[in-house]
């Protein structure tokens, strides 16, 4: 009984009441509005929603890198967070390696960096600087980057995007099972049905702005099991809540 | 290499050129005022001889150096300071203004009235006038920092030295670059003025001396052997430490 209550724990929460943008001529914009969810411990969520509707937004306010908000998100300051952006900001100066170094903690707290380049066929590369990797290759980076401090919640905002589809496949496969072995949360954000499909426990859709939620789906199939007749299904169920392109 | 060795080559025969028209100018007009190059390395002997040459560099050097290390260090950080703040920047950029419109000789013998005829008031005399350049161009390094790489290092929870160390300096590497090119020129040459004016040592001092004396080849002397260290400064010191932080550049991107 234990452990399902601790798999049922709540990792995040997020009271989003409004967040609004200064816009030109002196009017305000409004980017979210009324958003509430929760994140379970160890579950992988997506974030779908139509281009521009505030989804990066708010993943800036969990992040904490815009505290101008109105609203609380309550993430307890003993567990870490980490990040993979749309970019994969590696630092240009500093070699795949030294860029993932360079993210441990001093103590050393982190997992066997061996394996996870291993695992992420990152280990000819190493010792490359992010100028001379291609995007596929960055991505991969920055995803070992993010895991490389067993973060226990992992925000991603749109890491696949702009890639050709093998590359951004096996990329899925690469982050489902990190995701898997080091049994973190995952909060991923995206416009992409059938990516959202492939990798979420609960799919939470958004409205165009100003963002607020429009409802939201669990999957209860586990992601190595479904086949292309369900993501088709479930893709479909998304549609019909709403917004989704 | 075969670019390297011509451009050596094309240096080599400019300035022998220039050492031939000295020769050959000088030699025509048989005149004090102007020495020719025979007489000028004699004088240089002389002076390295008696080992007053080496003294004299070694006391100009040293104050370079150090209102050099003063002013990168003070204006770095002030510069760095009003780049990432936009009232602070907006209070003390008048005070910048002024201070980059005020002649480095009014601010030398400012210097020597308000805290005597000592090295102190020497050295700060020289890096307070290069502050201000290393501000206005650390500024505008700090004004272009990538929001990006901020964000993240804020995401991985680096800290302040971290931070600074490994996300915002290497970012303002080739604004050090070029407020080290610049400042390095314009210090030696206020260091010699501060050195006429008010010290008993330096190249300074002894061009003055020379002058009294009307010794042009003396001067030129010392002239020569100055430039030849910072020179050598430029290129077996700058260059590479530039060379070095810049290796990342080279490759992709």
């Amino acid at each position: 009984m234990a452990t399902t209550e601790t798999l049922t724990t709540d990792i995040l929460t997020a009271d989003i009441r409004s967040k609004v943008f200064d816009a030109s001529e002196g009017g305000v914009m409004h980017a979210i509005d009324n958003l509430n969810f929760s994140l379970k411990s160890e579950t992988f969520t997506c974030v779908i929603g139509p281009s521009g509707c505030g989804k990066t937004t708010t993943l800036r306010l969990l992040l904490g890198l815009d505290p101008d908000f109105d609203g609380k998100i309550d993430f307890p300051q003993s567990q870490t967070m980490t990040a993979v952006f749309q970019e994969p900001r590696l630092l240009p100066w500093r070699t795949v390696e030294q860029n993932v170094r360079l993210v441990l903690p001093a103590d050393g707290k982190g997992v066997a960096l061996d394996e996870l380049f291993e695992e992420l066929g990152l280990e000819d590369v190493r010792q490359f600087y992010p100028g001379e990797l291609s995007l596929g290759m960055a991505r991969r980076a920055a995803l070992a980057r993010a895991f490389a401090v067993m973060p226990d919640l992992l925000i991603l905002d749109e890491p696949f995007v702009s890639l050709d589809d093998a590359t951004a496949e096996r990329l899925r496969e690469l982050l489902l099972s990190l995701w898997k072995s080091t049994s973190c949360t995952a909060l991923m954000v995206t416009h992409n049905v059938e990516e959202a499909a492939m990798l979420a426990d609960e799919i939470i859709v958004l409205s165009a702005r100003p963002a607020t939620e429009l409802g939201k789906i669990a999957l209860d199939v586990p992601q190595a099991d479904r086949d292309t007749a369900y993501i088709k299904q479930m893709c479909l169920k998304l549609r019909q809540i709403g917004l989704v392109e | 290499m075969n670019s390297t060795f011509k451009r050596i080559l094309v240096v080599l025969l400019s300035l022998t050129c220039l050492l031939v028209l000295w020769w050959v100018v000088a030699d025509q007009l048989n005149d004090r005022s102007l020495p020719g190059p025979q007489a000028v390395a004699q004088a240089l002997m002389i002076e390295a001889r008696s080992g007053e040459l080496f003294v004299h560099l070694m006391a100009t050097l040293m104050r370079v150096i150090a209102a050099f290390l003063i002013a990168m260090l003070i204006g770095s950080a002030i510069g760095i300071a009003l780049g990432l703040n936009r009232s602070l920047n907006q209070f003390v950029d008048p005070w910048l203004v002024l201070l980059l419109n005020i002649p480095a000789l009014v601010i030398i013998v400012l210097a020597y009235i308000w805290f005597g005829l000592n090295e102190a008031a020497a050295i700060g005399a020289v890096a307070l006038n290069k502050i201000p350049n290393v501000v206005v161009t650390l500024r505008e390094g700090a004004r272009s920092l990538d929001p990006h790489t901020s964000e993240m290092s804020k995401v991985f929870r680096f800290g302040f030295y971290k931070t600074l160390r490994h996300v915002v300096l290497p970012q303002l590497q080739p604004f050090f670059a070029s407020a080290m090119r610049s400042g390095i020129s314009l210090i030696w040459k206020i260091v010699l003025v501060v050195e006429l004016l008010g010290r008993s040592n330096g190249v300074g001092f002894q061009i003055h001396l020379y002058f009294q004396l009307f010794d042009v080849a003396t001067i030129l002397a010392y002239t020569l052997a100055f430039v030849f260290i910072m020179l050598s400064v430029e290129y077996f010191v700058l260059q590479p430490l530039e060379k070095h932080s810049r290796r990342w550049r080279a490759k992709g991107a």
